[in-house]
């Protein structure tokens, strides 16, 4: 039997046949023998047709897939695991990197300094000939301030404390020992 | 590449095992529905109508493709090497003795066409027990031309013999069965 009859067999009934196709059917088998081999393989095809999977075997093949599937970006990020050594590595580097490349920002203030000043103190007496005038030294004494230098973070805050220091003894400054409060000075000086 | 389910439904049983390879699970699941329903019933046909047995092997055929997808060549039509595996399953399993049971299935309630399905159903009946009657050869080709429907050239690949081989077994399996169900049609 050829293929072809097969395969017409399988797909058409004698009627549903072109007049060429009949030609060639009926030259090697009677209609009765190609009705009765067309029924017999529609019904072979149509045998456990109805039958389907039950629908744990795709539960459990989608559970045995899913071990083996690849993970998504979040768990493959968690679940991958290091060596310690690599991980200490990897800490030291970023760390030598921050302190590398950390930039230092230095932050000026115009800081009014206060001076001490001790006025002259002038006394000028006659003695005989002699004109003695005796003068006070006058001193300066400057006051250094230590600024400390603002961090990155503290000049966004735009907060430097520059710490106060005291004015009370500014606003008074002390004006010297006057000689007359000093008699055994003046003595020295006026003799007497 | 991750594609999304609805473009792997257009992709190709080849594209969807290199997909599978790479461990994509949708590959899988629409694989496993162009396919699964399709092997349960080869292994139906294949081994008596034993339901746990077709399970039990679309389970391990559809395990082998999750295990080593990579044994799957490219080049190669996923048709023909799914059913190469599915069919080398069987030839083991034909090894075995077995008992063929004849299968009754229930009918419905009385009706009016109840005489004329009586009658398709013992069609059916007496068909299954010819088909069942061929040897393992004549079987397997039997059920992969007829009722699988694949062509004689990717039956000659399954099989692993020429073409001309299927042919003959086909011949004389149609043979034998269309001559025992000459019983029925004079009946």
């Amino acid at each position: 039997m050829p293929t072809q009859i097969e395969q017409l067999a399988s797909q058409k009934n004698f009627q549903e046949l072109s007049p060429a196709e009949c030609a060639l059917v009926l030259a090697e088998m009677p209609q009765e023998a190609y009705e009765q081999l067309h029924q017999l393989l529609q019904a072979s095809r149509q045998l456990e047709t109805a039958s389907v999977p039950p629908a744990r075997l795709r539960t459990h093949l989608m559970a045995a897939m899913a071990e083996k599937a690849t993970p998504t970006g979040v768990q493959r990020f968690l679940k991958t695991r290091v060596p310690v050594w690599q991980a200490s590595a990897v800490l030291i580097l970023g760390v030598a990197t921050a302190m590398l490349f950390k930039r230092e920002v230095v932050v000026e203030k115009t800081v009014t300094s206060w001076l001490t000043r001790v006025d002259t103190v002038t006394l000028e007496k006659v003695v005989w000939r002699d004109r003695i005038v005796v003068k006070n030294k006058v001193v300066y004494r400057e006051k250094t301030l230590a600024v400390p230098m603002a961090t990155a973070t503290q000049l966004i805050e735009n907060q430097i404390n520059v710490p106060d220091f005291n004015t009370e003894t500014i606003k008074q400054p002390h004006i010297g020992t006057s000689l007359g409060d000093t008699p055994e000075l003046m003595g020295f000086f006026t003799g007497q | 590449m991750i594609f999304s389910r609805q473009t792997l439904e257009h992709k190709s049983d080849e594209a969807l095992m290199q997909a599978i390879a790479q461990r994509d699970e949708r590959a899988f699941a629409v694989l496993y529905d162009r396919y699964g329903p399709r092997m349960y019933r080869f292994f139906l046909r294949m081994l008596w109508r034993d339901a746990a047995k077709a399970e039990d092997f679309t389970q391990e055929l559809f395990l082998k493709i999750i295990e080593k997808p990579q044994l799957f060549n490219p080049e190669r039509k996923f048709q023909t090497w799914i059913y190469t595996i599915a069919s080398n399953l069987c030839k083991n399993e034909y090894r075995r003795p077995q008992l063929p049971g004849t299968v009754y299935e229930q009918v419905a309630v009385w009706e009016d066409d109840l005489p004329e399905k009586l009658d398709k159903e013992m069609f059916n009946l007496h068909l299954r027990h010819c088909i069942d009657q061929l040897n393992d050869t004549h079987h397997q080709c039997f059920v992969l031309r007829f009722q699988e429907e694949l062509s004689v050239a990717a039956i000659a690949e399954i099989v692993g013999c020429p073409e001309g081989t299927v042919k003959s077994r086909l011949h004389h399996a149609l043979r034998q069965v269309a001559s025992q169900m000459e019983v029925w049609k004079t009946a």
